[in-house]
């Protein structure tokens, strides 16, 4: 649905986007997430042909991005928190106007949709709260049920009772669409997301299904008769680094616990890497992670260079 | 191709049901300015009246209205930015620029042309004439105002970035005008001639072409630096566009001359018999010209060349649109090249009087000279003199010297036809000079004649009252302005053009008398005399040796 090779964006000196490639498959639900100002909402401009890229390119619906068309435009549902939109039109007026632009528009969907996101048809635009045009602008690109729904940092500013409207209109609907939404309220994608990928500054991180992403990420704690190595020679609350495994994220010492994130948690493994590291295991805890956790963990991470 | 006009016509509906407000106060000022006009067109209204500060008013705020409407319909769908909505609406770039441009024909030129044709209709002209005047001035605004305008607009985001971009347009021309200002070689070589509307045509085409690829660029590509760019490019060229080269204008000038070969039979030739030239009454040979743009000019280095011109056709007018002046050194080098005296002779009849003008529209003094008032033969030819204002370092430099002087002519021969019309209280219609009215002004010394013409109006005109039973005449009043435009590039406040001239017959210091006055104003006729433009042609003059201390002019 969309292929991203080697995407490049530069504002003057800046890189926007750096070397850029992801694949979001048919059908899923991609999350694209990373800090304020890791790239996301450039690349979600790239793909929509809002911005040129500096150099690589996206596919998306099987189109280079420059070149879509409104053919294109028309089966892709886009949803900013930074889109302008006739602020003097009512809200039944702009829905109006935009009617005419897509051929599969569906007039009963559009009426079920403004009943559940209970938007006020006869209010100016100007004059909605930030979740009101939030919830129009979903109102906006679903009754075409387009093939690829794009949600640039939909749930931002939004309070939690908007939030839950804006997913139940969100979810109702997603059907066989292809969702792609940007975001760092992790929370909200956590039970949406099939694949996830993680934006640094400009540069992917990651990207894998989350099945696979809960499955390699583990909290872990471990137990220790007493703290060392296996020589006996460390002994304190400090953090430790080294020489445990680079896949091991966060080790700390607290008393004789042992804590670190596995990011490539296999359970044998850990269990004998441990053993051979530090010796005396008394307990070993492994937890699944949020992917709030995860993503909080692996932006530390980056941030003090222990992941490249 | 329905699909198209359908989503035209959707984008254009939105627009309008947005800017309602807008359209309706844009229509509003230019219908009050209309009205405003036909006021005092039928009106008698005094120079000091404050409605004449409402009208120039009026027509600032047309002016800003019309260039605001065009730029908010184009930022309600702006191209620059990345916010906006209909970036990712399935709107085909071409159906949006459609409907913009349907929205400056309807909503912006549409009260125009209304406004025209009502204005044009009331002052008396049948519908055809209005409607065609209405439209070919719509198109004239369409293509230099509105579409560069709307690719303006295109360039910017909204109105805060459209009067920064405004001003620094402004500024950049301001200082290119004044650098160029300075460096007073760097003139345009037709302005104030009659050909300056092919500086004006190579302006319109450029900012229309110009227009046409920034709109190109903006709807179709999106990229918005390259057109800014574009844009300066643009505006360079257009400035350029008036530096369009004598040679050129003039070549194109011929090519278009109504009867071409008419100005064959005239042939100018130095004509040393004449003597030298005596000064008019009040002008001393000590007098200075201060000209606005080339410096001064003083009598004391002008000298005054005789000649001959034959072949004038009866009631003909001659105008050296511009003639070129070089003095040569016995060996060839040139010592001078400069322009001459402005050059406009006038013949009356088949043996009647001839005038001519000296003198220059640069320094702001033009003379009219009747040649019966010379030395010279009143044989219904032109004897006549040719004045050259040199810089008084090189005249004092090379006065006595032997030189030989070539002069360039680019002269345009002009026919008038002659048309009469009641001195008082007359209203009718003068072919070439469209609606026309007589009557006494305000002061009692003057017939004003105004007339209202939807169209080219003349280059020149003459007019002179005449006692019908005693066929008695006064001076003429004459106006010429070359033009010669073969379009009508009416940029005015609307469809008509207005034009009058002042026919003295009663001097109120009492000093002069004239042949007719108040009391055989009942009895008299103003008889018109407007010209129109024939043939355009060179002719070269050539001094092969000369000495210019004996060309100077005496004093009366």
């Amino acid at each position: 649905m969309i292929q991203v090779n080697k995407l490049w964006k530069k504002f003057g000196r800046t890189d926007a986007v750096q070397d850029l490639s992801f694949a979001v498959p048919e059908g899923s639900a991609f999350a694209l997430i990373g800090a304020n100002g890791a790239g996301k909402t450039t690349t979600i401009k790239v793909l929509m042909n809002i911005l040129e890229p500096t150099c690589g390119n996206a596919m998306v619906l099987g189109v280079d991005s420059r070149k879509i068309s409104p053919r294109e435009l028309a089966q892709i549902g886009y949803v900013s928190e930074n889109q302008d939109m006739p602020e003097k039109l009512t809200v039944a007026q702009f829905l109006a106007y935009l009617r005419p632009f897509y051929p599969t528009w569906d007039a009963d969907l559009e009426k079920s949709l403004l009943g559940q996101l209970r938007l006020p048809l006869e209010r100016r635009i100007g004059n909605l709260s930030h979740g009101m045009r939030m919830k129009m602008s979903l109102a906006c690109a679903l009754p075409f049920r387009p093939k690829l729904l794009v949600l640039d940092e939909p749930f931002s500013g939004l309070d939690p009772l908007v939030r839950d409207e804006f997913m139940e209109g969100l979810l109702g609907q997603a059907g066989e669409m292809t969702i792609l939404i940007s975001s760092h309220e992790l929370g909200e994608i956590d039970g949406v997301a099939t694949h996830v990928a993680f934006l640094d500054e400009g540069k992917l991180l990651f990207q894998e299904s989350m099945s696979d992403l809960v499955a390699r990420f583990r909290e872990v704690h471990v137990t220790l008769d007493r703290i060392g190595d296996r020589n006996g020679n460390r002994s304190s609350d400090e953090v430790v680094t080294a020489p445990f495994p680079k896949c091991w994220l966060r080790v700390r010492t607290v008393g004789n616990v042992l804590s670190f994130v596995d990011t490539q948690f296999s359970e044998g493994d850990v269990d004998e890497q441990l053993r051979s590291l530090v010796g005396n295991v008394k307990t070993i805890d492994a937890q699944p992670m949020a992917l709030r956790t995860i993503f909080t963990t692996l932006a530390r991470a980056a941030r003090e260079g222990a992941i490249q | 191709m329905k699909s198209t006009i359908n989503m035209v016509w959707h984008i254009f509906k939105k627009d309008c049901r947005l800017l309602w407000p807008f359209i309706l106060g844009a229509a509003g000022i230019q219908f009050a300015s209309a009205g405003v006009q036909y006021w005092m067109d039928h009106n008698s209204v005094p120079e000091e009246s404050p409605l004449f500060v409402i009208f120039r008013l009026l027509g600032e705020a047309t002016s800003l209205a019309v260039a605001f409407l065009i730029a908010a319909a184009v930022y309600q769908d702006a191209i620059p930015g990345v916010r906006q909505d209909w970036l990712v609406r399935p709107v085909r770039r071409r159906d949006l620029l459609l409907a913009k441009l349907l929205f400056i024909l309807v909503m912006v030129q549409g009260p125009i042309l209304l406004a025209d044709t009502i204005q044009s209709l009331v002052n008396g002209f049948s519908l055809t004439q209005s409607l065609a005047a209405a439209v070919t001035r719509g198109l004239l605004l369409l293509t230099s105002i509105s579409l560069p305008a709307l690719a303006f607009a295109s360039l910017t985001r909204n109105m805060t970035d459209a009067v920064v971009g405004g001003v620094m347009v402004f500024v950049g021309v301001t200082v290119l005008t004044q650098i160029l200002a300075i460096r007073r070689a760097l003139q345009s070589p037709t302005q104030g001639t009659g050909l300056q509307w092919v500086a004006h045509s190579a302006l319109f085409a450029m900012l229309l072409l110009g227009a046409g690829a920034i709109l190109a660029v903006q709807y179709f590509r999106r990229k918005t630096v390259f057109a800014r760019w574009l844009t300066v490019g643009v505006v360079s060229l257009a400035f350029l566009a008036q530096f369009v080269p004598w040679q050129f204008a003039f070549a194109v000038q011929q090519r278009l001359s109504p009867v071409p070969g008419s100005g064959r039979p005239i042939v100018a030739t130095y004509e040393p018999s004449l003597g030298k030239f005596r000064l008019p009454e009040g002008v001393s040979r000590n007098a200075v010209f201060q000209g606005s743009q080339r410096g001064a000019r003083d009598e004391a280095s002008t000298v005054y060349l005789p000649m001959h011109v034959a072949g004038l056709p009866d009631d003909g007018m001659l105008n050296a649109d511009r003639s070129e002046v070089r003095l040569l050194a016995a060996d060839g080098k040139v010592l001078y090249r400069g322009p001459g005296d402005d050059l406009l002779i006038r013949k009356e009849g088949h043996q009647g009087p001839v005038h001519f003008t000296f003198g220059s529209r640069n320094f702001g003094f033009v003379r009219g000279v009747a040649t019966k008032d010379l030395s010279v033969p009143q044989d219904g030819e032109a004897w006549i003199y040719q004045g050259v204002a040199l810089p008084r370092g090189l005249y004092e430099h090379i006065k006595n010297q032997p030189l030989h002087v070539e002069i360039d002519y680019s002269l345009t021969l002009l026919q008038g036809a002659s048309y009469a019309i009641p001195a008082l209280g007359g209203d009718q219609r003068i072919p070439g000079m469209g609606h026309c009215t007589t009557k006494m002004d305000d002061d009692g010394d003057d017939i004003d004649l105004q007339c209202m013409q939807l169209g080219v109006a003349p280059s020149c005109g003459m007019a002179f009252l005449e006692h019908v039973p005693s066929g008695r005449r006064n001076p003429a009043a004459i106006s010429c302005q070359p033009y010669y435009a073969p379009y009508w590039d009416n940029l005015g406040r609307d469809a008509i053009v207005r034009f009058g001239i002042g026919i003295r017959y009663h001097d109120l210091s009492g000093l002069a008398k004239y042949p007719v006055d108040a009391s055989q104003l009942p009895e008299s006729r103003v008889v018109i005399r407007p010209y129109q433009p024939q043939d355009h042609f060179t002719r070269r003059l050539v001094i092969p040796n000369i000495r210019l201390s004996d060309w100077e002019s005496v004093e009366k």
